[in-house]
């Protein structure tokens, strides 16, 4: 690149990264730093006391647990339902598609609070469910939908589920039909076409909805906080936990910074995977 | 119109991208008025070549003079040039009357002298009526007509194009290469026209420049190029050839080469480069439409008999391979009266050819 | 064509699941009772009214609002500037600079909040509107970045090049030509850049205080002691005015290419 052009790449660049390094790095860094104390106010260790404080308390293993269980949960009840719809999205041609696609993004745009509470009203011991099943005479009592794993897995399917729809959507979209004709005419039927030729071509789009999923899942605050009710604990709340309740923020920060990791550590092992597949 | 042309010369153009020597010392002088084609295959450094006259890229070494004035620290904004592209570029947002008038705008010509020269150039071009239009609604060969339009209307001393005719279909793009011909005759413009079609570069050019891996390798009138190529490359890449193997024996008094043709041992006197010594493998190039069935004897014809391996007919001519002494030769013959009447497979044939036909070169590295 | 048939009805099914939960706040809005029960009992507008004489969940909007608008603002100059410099350079590190850009996008945001807390507490930035913008710009910035980028993508370089030749200098050719072409994309880009910062809970959580709260927190907190259907009839005019903007944005230059 000839001078003048490095000058304005760089240009251009420079309020951007200047931005991301005060209010996402720099604060990263910080974190990091306040990880590695005992107490606070106190001085910078280095000491690994909270991240061995951590993974000795057996109330944090469950919680770390807990959260990548949800994860994975939420992430493969995504990819399984989402499927279709992105199958719909790209490869129907209905005229609704479009239509599709708006219903699909909508959730996402609709503030957090408000789907929440949707599902209060409908899962509340006075909500929806429990009044259609008690006027239909299945149950007796109302029962307690809320406060549990699974209504927090129902929420957050509900949010995640755009990020899988429009991933797996955008790679079968780009999956050159004459493929699947091919296979047509040598014999494969529907079932076997999707099974050995459509679905293997789309698992890059599977991979890429999966890991946003899983990333935003374990990190996901408002929504097990609320439908979960101090019931189902995951990182992002015992992190909020240790700094606001208990005011330890070193502990917090270790813990912060795991949750960080874990998250980083997947998203680099998927790009790793990206570029062996952009390789074949 | 232009009457002003000016003329563009290179001199010891180097360009680099990355470890990439694109373009390896190109030295080029086109006249004014002159239409001039940069012919190759892809990667021969063509297209940056022409880039570089129209300032889209900077030159590491060498030095770019449009008419008389060093062009090599001149934006492209301010050099005064008109450019085809690939594919028309025609601003998608801006219908077809704002795309012609945007170069005038730019020159901030009075609103009444754009009107006028945008309509003047839309007539030209015959596209009046279409003012409103945006490119999308047009067809292929309405868009070459805009792009064509936007170039010339700002009356630039060079006009550029870089393979603008490789979208259309093949009719459309004949008839285009007539057109831009003959506007380009009566406007009198400076033109550089890059491309990889021989045929278009054949119907287009005062005169080709013929590129392969970032250097000039021939230069010529249309009729130079193909009749008397200087290498295996340049005549393989325009037409078809036979290439017949041959040894050198010696050099003739009047400086022909005399050859000994391999397989078969026929000796020649080909007209051939210098440096060629005595032993030294050379190629002998014919074109195929310079064989002749059943031959009238004549001094300096070539006879060979033999049988047909194979028949290709495609209309207009018939292509014979005829397997002889000499190795397979293919001949071109025309369909002109009647047609169907020509050899059958496995039929015995005389062809004959003219030794003044052969060209003499070097033969290819990887033979 | 059952498989058709039965595919059609499984997206039914999963659109109703999808809107099933927004779309259950609106009557509850409309409810004579005051709890969230269901089905609502009587019609009354009266919930709406309350909202006016919720003086904190107003002042918590307007807040919301002018954080939501501003770093919009600065989100759309940097990022499309940054969108600019990351498709039409090459560079080395130019691949870890864009996974930096989306990287706040998947960081999980309680970690974020806190991180961000903690350098802007000594710098008197806490319970601040400086502080949330800045905040907020880092959480939006990539949705710009993203949109702006797949819009800049469909920018065909050559018209810029055809401008340049035809004597347009690069800042003409950027205002007659990219910035025109890009208009759909900054449109996209700073209407979900709007609704997600407005919408923004985890991010604010540690940088709001008293007197300066966001309309999310202040309606979780209102709800942590009163479930009542003023929360309905705010989310219910939060839904319309999302509704809207999306419409707009579909009918002015399509959702579909700036989001996908």
């Amino acid at each position: 690149m000839n001078p003048r052009r490095a000058l304005n790449a760089t240009l251009m660049l420079a309020p951007g990264v200047a931005l991301l390094g005060l209010v996402l790095v720099w604060p990263f860094v910080v974190m990091g730093g306040m990880s590695l104390r005992e107490r606070f106010p106190g001085p910078i260790g280095p000491s690994f006391a909270k991240y061995a404080e951590f993974l000795g308390d057996e109330y944090m293993l469950n919680v770390a647990l807990r959260t990548f269980s949800l994860g994975t949960t939420v992430t493969l009840i995504c990819a399984v339902l989402g499927y279709p719809i992105a199958w719909f999205l790209a490869r129907s041609g209905s005229r609704w598609a479009h239509l599709v696609f708006l219903g699909t993004i909508f959730p996402l745009l609709v503030s957090i609070v408000v789907r929440t509470m949707g599902w209060t009203i409908l899962l509340g011991n006075e909500g929806l469910v429990n009044a259609a099943l008690l006027s239909l005479g299945v149950v007796d009592e109302p029962l307690r939908l809320m406060k549990g794993f699974w209504s927090v897995v129902l929420g957050m399917v509900h949010v995640l589920m755009p990020f899988m729809v429009l991933s797996i959507a955008a790679v079968l979209g780009k999956i050159d039909g004459a493929y699947a004709e091919a296979a047509a005419t040598l014999g494969a039927t529907p079932v076997r076409n999707f099974l050995t030729v459509t679905l293997p071509l789309s698992v890059q789009g599977i991979a890429a909805g999966s890991v946003i999923t899983f990333c935003l899942c374990v990190g996901a605050f408002v929504t097990p906080i609320w439908l979960g009710r101090g019931h189902v604990t995951v990182m992002a709340i015992a992190i909020h936990e240790q700094m606001v309740t208990l005011v330890d923020w070193p502990g917090g920060a270790a813990s912060g910074i795991l949750l960080s990791l874990a998250t980083l550590v997947l998203l680099g092992a998927y790009g790793l995977l990206l570029r062996r597949w952009s390789r074949r | 119109m232009s009457t002003n042309a000016k003329g563009v010369s290179l001199a010891g153009i180097v360009k680099w991208y990355g470890k990439v020597q694109a373009v390896r010392g190109v030295d080029l002088d086109v006249a004014p008025g002159e239409m001039v084609s940069l012919l190759g295959p892809s990667g021969c450094g063509k297209t940056t070549t022409l880039r570089m006259i129209a300032g889209l890229e900077v030159p590491d070494a060498g030095e770019i003079r449009i008419g008389d004035a060093r062009a090599n620290d001149v934006p492209p904004w301010k050099r005064n040039i008109g450019m085809v592209f690939q594919n028309y570029a025609l601003f998608p947002h801006k219908t077809v009357a704002e795309n012609i008038a945007y170069g005038l705008v730019m020159r901030r010509l009075p609103r009444a002298e754009i009107a006028t020269r945008v309509a003047d150039a839309m007539r030209q071009v015959q596209l009046s009526g279409l003012d409103d239009r945006v490119p999308s609604q047009l067809s292929g060969g309405q868009r070459q007509r805009v792009a064509l339009a936007r170039a010339l209307v700002t009356r630039p001393d060079v006009l550029l194009f870089d393979e603008p005719l490789a979208a259309l279909d093949r009719k459309l793009r004949e008839q285009m290469q007539v057109e831009i011909r003959q506007l380009q005759r009566a406007v009198g413009i400076t033109t550089i026209f890059v491309t990889h079609d021989q045929d278009e570069a054949l119907t287009l050019s005062d005169r080709i420049v013929v590129m392969e891996g970032g250097r000039i390798v021939q230069s010529g009138t249309p009729g130079e190029i193909y009749e008397r190529p200087g290498s295996h490359f340049v005549s393989d890449f325009i037409g078809m050839m036979n290439a017949l193997r041959a040894t050198v024996l010696g050099r003739e008094g009047d400086g022909r080469l005399r050859v000994r043709m391999e397989p078969g041992g026929r000796e020649l006197l080909v007209t051939g480069p210098a440096g060629m010594d005595a032993g030294a493998a050379v190629e002998l190039m014919l074109r195929p439409e310079k064989v002749r069935l059943n031959p009238p004897a004549a001094p300096g014809t070539i006879e060979a008999t033999g049988t047909v391996a194979h028949v290709v007919y495609l209309g207009p001519v018939t292509y014979l391979h005829v397997r002889t002494a000499d190795g397979v030769l293919i001949a071109m013959l025309p369909n002109a009266e009647g047609g169907g009447a020509q050899p059958r497979q496995g039929e015995a044939v005389s062809i004959g050819w003219r030794a003044a036909d052969m060209v003499c070169f070097a033969p290819p590295d990887d033979a | 064509m059952t498989s058709k048939r039965l595919l059609s009805a499984y997206v039914v099914v999963m659109m109703v699941f999808l809107a099933l939960p927004i779309a259950v706040v609106i009557p509850s809005a409309f409810s004579a009772g005051s709890d969230l029960s269901f089905p609502p009992q009587g019609f009354s507008l009266k919930w709406f009214a309350a909202i006016l004489e919720r003086p904190a969940i107003l002042a918590a909007a307007w807040n919301s609002a002018a954080i939501a608008v501003v770093a919009t603002a600065v989100s759309l100059v940097v990022g499309t500037l940054s969108a600019f410099a990351l498709r039409r350079y090459r560079f080395p590190g130019r691949a870890a600079l864009a996974t930096l850009f989306m990287t706040p996008l998947v960081f999980p945001a309680i970690v974020l909040a806190a991180a961000i807390a903690m350098v802007l507490a000594p710098l008197g930035l806490i319970r601040t509107f400086q502080g949330l913008v800045l905040a907020h710009i880092v959480i939006v910035l990539p949705y710009v970045v993203r949109t702006v980028s797949a819009t800049l993508a469909e920018i065909d370089k050559a018209w810029e090049e055809a401008a340049l030749t035809l004597g347009a200098s690069p800042w003409e050719g950027f205002r007659t030509i990219t910035l025109p072409l890009l208009r759909p994309g900054l449109v996209a880009g700073a209407t979900f850049s709007l609704i997600i910062s407005f919408d923004e809970f985890t991010i604010s959580l540690f940088l709001v205080g008293s007197g300066m709260m966001t309309l999310p927190i202040e309606m979780y907190n209102y709800a942590e002691f009163s479930l009542d259907p003023t929360l309905a009839a705010v989310s219910t005019l939060l839904i319309l005015l999302t509704t809207l903007a999306v419409l707009a944005v579909e009918r002015t230059v399509g959702l579909g290419k700036q989001f996908a």
